[in-house]
C-alpha cells in the first residue's frame, strides 16, 4: 500500500444531519471522532472530479441504508499535524483509517477540534 | 427528583437615590419587579427549551447502534439525562445556549463557537463526568472533571472566555 503524502486530499462522508452546523454551512467536530474501534474512516480523493468524489460517498452511504449528506475535506498534512496516523488499506478502493487517537475522549476532542477547523464541508445537492 | 439550581448571572439590582417616601419605595419596588421580569424572559425562556428539544430529538436520532453508519454506541438515556441538567446550570445570562452534537462513543456533545477557531465544547455521558476541549486562536486546551451538582468552575471560566473576546 503506497503511502498517504502531506499534500493529498481526504474526504469524510456524512451521513448524519446533526453533525453538519446549518447557520453557517460548516462541519461539526463529531463528524471526525473516531468510532468505537478506534478509527475515523476516510477516503483519498485527490486526482477525482466532484462527481467521482461523490459517487464513493454514495457507496458508502447506500450499503448502510443512510443519507448522504456533504463531506468534510482537508489535507492529510492537518491529520499529520494533529499527532494522528493515516492508514490506507484500499479496502474498499481509496479507503484508509485515521488511527492512533488517543484513549481519552477530551484529547479526542481536541484533536478532532483542530481537524474541524481546516476542514471544508460539502453539502450534497 | 430535584435538586437546587446554581445562578452565576442573576441580577444585582441597585435603584439609586431613592428617596424615603411611600411613593419612592412603591415605585423602586415595581421597578424592580420589571427589571427582574424582563430579565427572566430573556434569560430562561425560549431558547432554552428549544436546546432541550434538540437535545431530545438527538437522542431519538441516535439510541440506536450505529447511528451514524461507522459503527457509533448509541446514545443512552443517562447520557441525555446529565446533557438536560448541564443545560440547568449554565450562566444563561451570559452564555448563549449552545448547539448539540452526538459522539460516535454515545456521549452528548455541546457546541459553543465564535468564530472558527474561538470554540469550546464539552461532552457527557451519564457517568458524573465532563469532557471539554476548547479552541481559542492557537491555544488549545482539553481536560476532564467530576459533574455533580454544580458545572465545573474550569467549564465556566472557559466559557466566560469565549464570549469576553
Amino acid at each position: 500500500m503506497d503511502k498517504v503524502k502531506p499534500d493529498e486530499n481526504l474526504s469524510r462522508y456524512i451521513l448524519q444531519s446533526n453533525q453538519i452546523r446549518t447557520s453557517d454551512k460548516t462541519v461539526k467536530y463529531t463528524a471526525f471522532m473516531p468510532a468505537p474501534n478506534g478509527k475515523t474512516s476516510v477516503f483519498r480523493t485527490a486526482g477525482l472530479q466532484q462527481e467521482g468524489i461523490w459517487k464513493i460517498g454514495e457507496d458508502v452511504a447506500v450499503p448502510r441504508q443512510k443519507k448522504l449528506y456533504g463531506r468534510a475535506d482537508l489535507t492529510a498534512s492537518r491529520v499529520f499535524d494533529a499527532g494522528l496516523h493515516i492508514e490506507a488499506d484500499d479496502v474498499p478502493p481509496r479507503h484508509a483509517n485515521l488511527t492512533a487517537w488517543p484513549d481519552e475522549s477530551s484529547k479526542q476532542m481536541a484533536i478532532a477540534l483542530e481537524l474541524t477547523a481546516s476542514a471544508r464541508l460539502h453539502l450534497r445537492n | 427528583m430535584s435538586g437546587a439550581i446554581q445562578c452565576y448571572d442573576c441580577p444585582t439590582i441597585y435603584v439609586g437615590s431613592v428617596g424615603f417616601s411611600k411613593d419612592s419605595r412603591s415605585l423602586a419596588e415595581k421597578l424592580e419587579k420589571e427589571i427582574r421580569s424582563r430579565w427572566e424572559d430573556v434569560s430562561i425562556g425560549y431558547p432554552v427549551e428549544e436546546t432541550k428539544e434538540a437535545i431530545v430529538r438527538l437522542f431519538a436520532e441516535s439510541s440506536q447502534p450505529d447511528w451514524d453508519g461507522y459503527g457509533a454506541s448509541p446514545v443512552t438515556s443517562e447520557a441525555l439525562a446529565e446533557a438536560l441538567k448541564l443545560l440547568e446550570l449554565l450562566p444563561r445570562a451570559s452564555v448563549p445556549m449552545p448547539e448539540v452534537t452526538a459522539h460516535p462513543n454515545g456521549e452528548i456533545g455541546l457546541e459553543w463557537r465564535t468564530g472558527r477557531r474561538m470554540v469550546f465544547i464539552v461532552s457527557v455521558g451519564g457517568k458524573q463526568k465532563i469532557n471539554y476541549a476548547g479552541l481559542f486562536g492557537d491555544e488549545k486546551i482539553n481536560g476532564s472533571a467530576y459533574f455533580g451538582d454544580s458545572l465545573p468552575s474550569r467549564v465556566i471560566e472557559n466559557l466566560r472566555g469565549l464570549y469576553r473576546q
